[in-house]
């Protein structure tokens, strides 16, 4: 490290040091201090960013979970059907947690009680070991009702985004379908599109 | 007061820390030995006084993958990706964006902030995606990629403005008799922006590679959909030897691997469990060498009127560096040589190329302000006050322009080549002198090799199976 590099990391020091001392009342850290941290309507809007947020996951979650609850293979079913939820394929331009979307409908259908859940295929193994602990001997039967599913849903994200000199425009589609495994037949789909638009400022930094 | 004296302190470490270690570029294309590797990346990542440089951190992130470190290195893309789209998302008019067209116009190129060319722009997706691949999210891989065509369309927009603002600053320096559509003869770049492999682009920012890579991260990310044709159609309008990628098994050589085994006595016999399919799809790419690093070449001529000079200062390229010239792959049935899909270097000379007559209007602009000032100096201070003012100009200019730098660490080639070979075989690939060997899984569908071909001593392979 050169001498020069030296006495800038101690400037640095000492100068960061001084002008904190001035302008701190409290930090993060400080237990009983005022901090930046607040706590938030979860449940509010949020337009920090145009990019897939928490607004769009909420909203996308109700609308889809209410259409499927609607449809008569669900509300009509003499018993609850036994479901299988696949992943989400994430096909747009964000690194969006698509896993998020089917936890979020999981839940929502489960506190309907109007649907049964299996396993997802990926956690299935991880069942198995689990069956294997507490049961010693598993018929095939039993082996056939965890991996059995009435029917599979399935879905998609997809996006468009399109941008010129004053805005940019993006669109969400969130489609998904339940389909029946044994015929591969489409019983039921449903959408739910997002557009959000940013205008850029005409004067700025 | 106090307030006061923060404001001067503050400046102070402002400007402290603009002198802080930082390594050159030429420092840094030197030191990617094996040997040295490690050292520079430690002082690279150490290096806090480029952090808002767009360059600094496609240079990190390079380093980081060839490392095998690939959650760090799609940090440090992330990291120029939100620098790129701050940028893009500024005001029409931005105070920031002014003050460096008015500086670069008249002062020094150096004082434009360097946020890539679209070659640069495509490229930091391919290469992310390619982390992603590795760490076996061939979804976010598949992200990545269409990324890389979003982000063409600002370029595209931006470069539609460029030409317009060429075209004017063409228009007044001609108003003013200055020639600007004749390169000057001295420029080291004349010769290399006629060569073929630039006349040959189509365009400055697309590259076969990307769009063949592309293409292939869809079918594995999404198998039973065919979303990488459209890649692949682009890819092959770019090039025609894309088509050289894709190699099958002979037909023979799979029947021969499935074909039940001949006992010594002339029965057949039935091979020990043998699978479905023995085959498996073998993707490899070779990221190679690194591309040529921008500098600022001055053309310094002196001017009648006395001792003083000024100097038409224009961007330029030192040459790429520890590049492969050719690849060679071989398995027990296959010898493959895939076609050089990438080369970065042709594309940064186009880029210059459609550049130029913008970059000599406004190196122009800025040799006459100069000479004016240098000729103000001489008429009032005399020659040596005029060669004072050309001196003091011109180390001012050369210090800002050190500051222009480019991603120096992209790579310069790109070979990719996707094959069939059977499982558990080992596969050879030559570069140059250097060969390596790889052995095959025997319980995967496929895998994805990634060399990365620093230097010839610096050399590494990564592989993910699907």
């Amino acid at each position: 490290m050169t001498t020069f590099t030296k006495l800038s990391l101690t400037t640095t020091l000492l100068l960061s040091s001084f002008m904190m001392s001035g302008c701190a009342t409290g930090g993060a850290g400080m237990v009983g201090a005022s901090s930046n941290v607040k706590y938030g309507d979860a449940k509010a809007a949020e337009t920090v960013t145009a990019d897939f947020g928490s607004t769009d996951l909420q909203s996308t979650a109700e609308t889809l979970t209410q259409s499927l609850l609607e449809s008569r293979y669900i509300a009509k079913a003499q018993q609850p059907p036994k479901v299988r939820l696949r992943a989400v394929n994430n096909l747009t331009y964000e690194h969006i947690d698509t896993k998020a979307i089917t936890d979020k409908i999981r839940i929502k259908l489960l506190k309907s009680g109007q649907v049964r859940f299996l396993a997802d295929t990926a956690n299935l193994n991880q069942v198995n070991d689990e069956r294997d602990l507490t049961t010693t001997a598993t018929t095939k039967t039993k082996m056939k009702a965890m991996t059995d599913s009435d029917y599979i849903i399935t879905g998609n994200v997809r996006s468009i985004k399109k941008a010129n000199d004053d805005m940019k425009d993006v669109y969400y589609n969130v489609s998904m379908e339940l389909v029946d495994p044994q015929s591969g037949e489409i019983l039921w789909a449903d959408e739910k599109e997002i557009r959000k638009v940013t205008a850029k400022s005409s004067v700025g930094w | 007061m106090a307030n006061k004296l923060k404001i001067i302190s503050f400046s102070l470490l402002c400007a402290l820390q603009i002198n802080a270690a930082s390594i050159n570029s030429d420092t840094l294309r030197a030191s990617l030995s094996k040997p040295q590797f490690e050292q520079t990346l430690t002082t690279l990542c150490a290096d806090t006084s480029d952090q808002d440089e767009f360059w600094y951190w496609l240079n990190l992130a390079r380093m980081q993958q060839a490392n095998g470190d690939f959650n760090s290195s799609i940090g440090s893309f992330q990291k120029s990706f939100n620098i790129l789209d701050e940028y893009e998302s500024r005001a029409k008019v931005s105070l920031r964006n002014v003050g460096s067209l008015l500086g670069s116009a008249l002062l020094s190129k150096g004082a434009e902030s360097y946020y890539g060319k679209g070659y640069e722009r495509t490229l930091m997706h391919t290469l992310n995606a390619l982390n992603y691949a590795m760490l076996g999210n061939f979804e976010g891989a598949s992200v990545e990629m269409r990324r890389m065509e979003q982000r063409q369309e600002f370029w595209l927009s931006e470069t539609e403005e460029k030409i317009k603002e060429a075209a004017e600053e063409k228009a007044k320096a001609e108003k003013e008799g200055n020639n600007v559509s004749t390169i000057p003869s001295e420029y080291s770049m004349s010769a290399m922006l006629e060569d073929e492999s630039v006349r040959k682009l189509a365009n400055n920012y697309q590259d076969p590679f990307s769009y063949t890579l592309s293409s292939i991260i869809s079918s594995i990310a999404f198998p039973s959909e065919n979303l990488g044709e459209v890649s692949l159609k682009r890819a092959l309008s770019l090039n025609p030897d894309v088509s050289k990628v894709f190699v099958k098994l002979p037909a023979s050589a799979t029947a021969a691997a499935s074909a039940p085994k001949v006992t010594a006595k002339g029965k057949k016999g039935t091979p020990p469990e043998a699978p479905k399919s023995t085959k498996m799809d073998i993707t490899v790419v070779v990221l190679a060498g690194e591309a040529p690093a921008v500098t600022i070449e001055k053309i310094r001529f002196p001017l009648f009127n006395g001792a003083n000079y000024t100097s038409i200062d224009l961007p330029a390229f030192t040459p790429p560096i520890n590049d492969i010239s050719v690849v060679t792959i071989a398995t027990d049935k296959l010898r493959l040589q895939p076609p050089r899909l990438l080369q970065t270097n042709a594309l940064a000379y186009k880029t210059l190329k459609d550049e130029l007559i913008g970059e000599l209007s406004k190196a122009v602009v800025r040799a006459t302000t100069k000479a004016i000032i240098a000729k103000q100096a001489s008429d009032n201070f005399g020659a040596f006050g005029g060669l004072m003012a050309s001196l003091a100009m011109d180390v001012g200019s050369s210090m800002a322009d050190s500051g222009y730098r480019n991603w120096e660490l992209l790579p310069n080639s790109g070979y990719l080549s996707k094959f069939e070979a059977l499982q558990g075989e080992t596969f050879t690939i030559t570069m140059n002198d250097r060969q390596e060997s790889f052995t095959l899984p025997k319980d995967k569908k496929g895998v994805l090799v990634l060399v990365s071909y620093i230097t010839n001593d610096n050399i590494r392979i990564d592989h993910v199976a699907y």
